[in-house]
């Protein structure tokens, strides 16, 4: 039996008037992988910016493997292990690639880690995603689709227990997007990862999380695995609004 | 070991273990310059003038090189710590301290205190003014700068004990600070500032930095601590400009306004930029550049000599904003990266 690795309890957080996040609670269990969907603004990266420290919610409490951690700040959540991507991607571009991994390495879960063992570990995580050939590179010279994949680099290289993706796939081509999930895939087995993913890219979504959450203007309205998520009528409304179409989708999922 | 699988598995590419000459580098300008007095190429005064330029760029390199924070009133620290220097040596001249040390030790020692309490300083309106970015942290540092002038302005004259008027004070006339003395204080003032460049750049914390400079928010995201980080870059930026400051102000025999005047803050920031943001090698380069610069146009173009260095710096700026460490380290020489060398 797996225990919980994450529980967010009755979250709120406003941004003046707007609720951006309305007394959400989730529950997250140790090696689960977990997608979060919702139409543009329905506050995912929001709640995301919550359980990593980012945002200090005005209402309701976060818990990491039973310790508290709301309103901490992100770089101690760092370091008890939640990692999150961006989902505009933010490379250090004045930095080397290995460079960008190493500050990962150093500054995430492991204490006392020397420049030597970071560099290692990084250049781990780089092979990994499949940048090892550009490790001397600056950041600044990769593509969208390499900076993504350095964005998980770095964030692997923390030693997440539970990472948090946020978008890791969105402007990749079918292509990138297919090795992409593989490498994704890879990493949880490896790892031993708890992956919250919040996506656009539907089927992906679809495919990989064993159990999807669906927000909408900030409130969770659905909860359960994918194939029971597209058959939820509040679903369908939010995201496909048109009834005909959203039965289009279903058949052809 | 858990990690005992990674090691030796991986060979990272040779660059990085070849011998970065930094080091070198910096421990030569520090022979150098004795020898250039020994030999008597530039006269004493120069020298200490030229030292000061290049330390000037390395402090301020610290908290605008590595965590790229663009500080306009970072003479507000030459301010405090001149202040110091001068009220220290009044109040403790009864020791004879500065005769005491002799070889310029004294004067190192009484530097240092007078550089703390401008890295208490640092460290009391970081919190407040590290909150703020780009600009309005530019803004901030120009708003702290003329808050310390005027409370120097309204307590100095109470305290004054060259009995000046106003907020000028000046050594006692007898006190006899030779200027071989100083040239020792500042040049051990400046190699350490230089090493302290050095050794912050090879460590995690210098990594840290940078990655705040590249992105504070992924620095943040990733684990570094950003608001403490800061601060003690913030603080040891101005304890070093307050090291270097108060020994120039014993240079120039007392301290008044003109220490806080923000043309010493835009000295620092051109020759930090002519020189390479972020690089050890290019405060020293700047440094010595600036100093060649307004040394030559002062003599050979009297009068026009500032118009002329600012259309020198425009061009510099507009055609190579990453300074002569940026222009550098684009070329390789033989399948060496230049940037490897200077890095």
């Amino acid at each position: 039996m797996s225990s919980e690795i994450l529980v967010v309890d009755g979250v709120t957080k406003r941004f003046g008037g707007l609720t951006a996040v309305d007394n959400v609670s989730i529950t997250v269990r140790e090696g689960e992988f977990v997608g979060l969907i919702g139409p543009n603004g329905a506050g995912k990266t929001t709640l995301f910016n919550c359980i990593t420290g980012y945002y200090k919610p005005e209402e309701g409490r976060i818990f990491f493997k039973g310790r508290e951690i709301t309103g901490k700040p992100p770089h101690l959540t760092t370091k008890y292990g939640i990692v999150k991507t961006h989902q505009i991607v933010k490379p250090f571009k004045n930095m080397t690639v290995l460079e960008n991994a190493m500050v990962g390495a150093l500054f995430g879960k492991r204490k006392g880690i020397s420049t030597g063992e970071a560099r290692e570990i990084s250049y781990k995580m780089l092979e990994i995603v499949g940048l090892q050939e550009k490790a001397e590179e600056y950041a600044s010279a990769l593509n969208l689709h390499e900076t993504k994949m350095l964005e998980l680099a770095r964030a692997l290289s923390a030693e997440p227990e539970l990472l948090l993706l946020d978008e890791a796939l969105a402007g990749l081509n079918p292509k990138e997007t297919i090795d992409a999930l593989e490498i994704i895939k890879k990493v949880k087995e490896e790892f031993k990862l708890t992956i919250i993913m919040v996506e656009h890219v539907m089927h992906a979504v679809m495919n990989i999380a064993e159990r999807i959450i669906v927000l909408h203007y900030g409130k969770k309205i659905a909860e359960g695995t994918p194939q029971e998520i597209v058959k939820t009528p509040e679903v369908i409304t939010a995201y496909l609004g048109e009834p005909e179409l959203a039965l289009k989708f279903v058949k052809r999922l | 070991m858990e990690e005992g699988d990674f090691s030796m598995t991986y060979k990272i590419n040779l660059s990085y273990h070849l011998k970065r000459p930094t080091l070198l580098f910096i421990i030569l300008t520090i022979i150098i310059v004795p020898i250039l007095k020994l030999l008597n190429i530039f006269t004493t005064d120069t020298l200490i003038i030229m030292m000061s330029f290049i330390g000037y760029a390395a402090a301020l390199n610290i908290i605008m090189g590595f965590t790229g924070y663009v500080d306009f009133g970072h003479t507000v620290f030459i301010g405090i710590s001149g202040y110091t220097y001068v009220l220290l040596i009044w109040y403790l001249e009864p020791f004879n301290i500065l005769q005491h040390f002799g070889s310029g030790i004294g004067a190192l020692i009484l530097a240092i205190l007078a550089g703390l309490v401008s890295a208490v300083v640092a460290v009391l309106v970081g919190y407040p003014v590290l909150k703020l970015r780009g600009a309005y942290f530019a803004i901030a540092t120009l708003g702290l700068d003329f808050a310390a002038l005027y409370i120097v302005k309204s307590t100095v004259p109470a305290l004054n004990p060259s009995q000046f008027m106003a907020a000028e004070i000046v050594l006692r006339r007898d006190l006899i600070v030779p200027k071989s003395m100083i040239f020792n204080a500042v040049l051990i003032a400046v190699s350490l500032t230089l090493l302290a460049n050095y050794i912050i750049s090879k460590s995690r914390f210098g990594i840290g930095l940078v990655a705040i400079r590249e992105d504070e928010d992924a620095a943040e995201d990733i684990g570094v601590p950003t608001t403490k980080y800061k601060i003690i870059a913030y603080s040891l930026s101005a304890f070093f400009t307050g090291l270097i400051g108060s020994l120039m102000i014993l240079n120039s025999g007392g301290v008044n306004e003109g220490a806080f005047h923000i043309s010493h803050s835009i000295d620092m920031i051109v020759m930090l930029v002519i020189g390479g943001l972020g690089s050890v090698f290019g405060s020293i380069l700047g440094g010595y550049i600036y100093y060649w610069l307004y040394d030559t146009l002062l003599v050979k173009f009297p009068g026009i000599n500032l118009i002329i260095l600012g259309i020198i710096v425009i061009i510099i700026v507009l055609f190579a904003p990453e300074g002569i460490t940026g222009i550098i380290s684009k070329y390789k020489i033989k399948n060496i990266k230049l940037r490897d060398l200077i890095d």
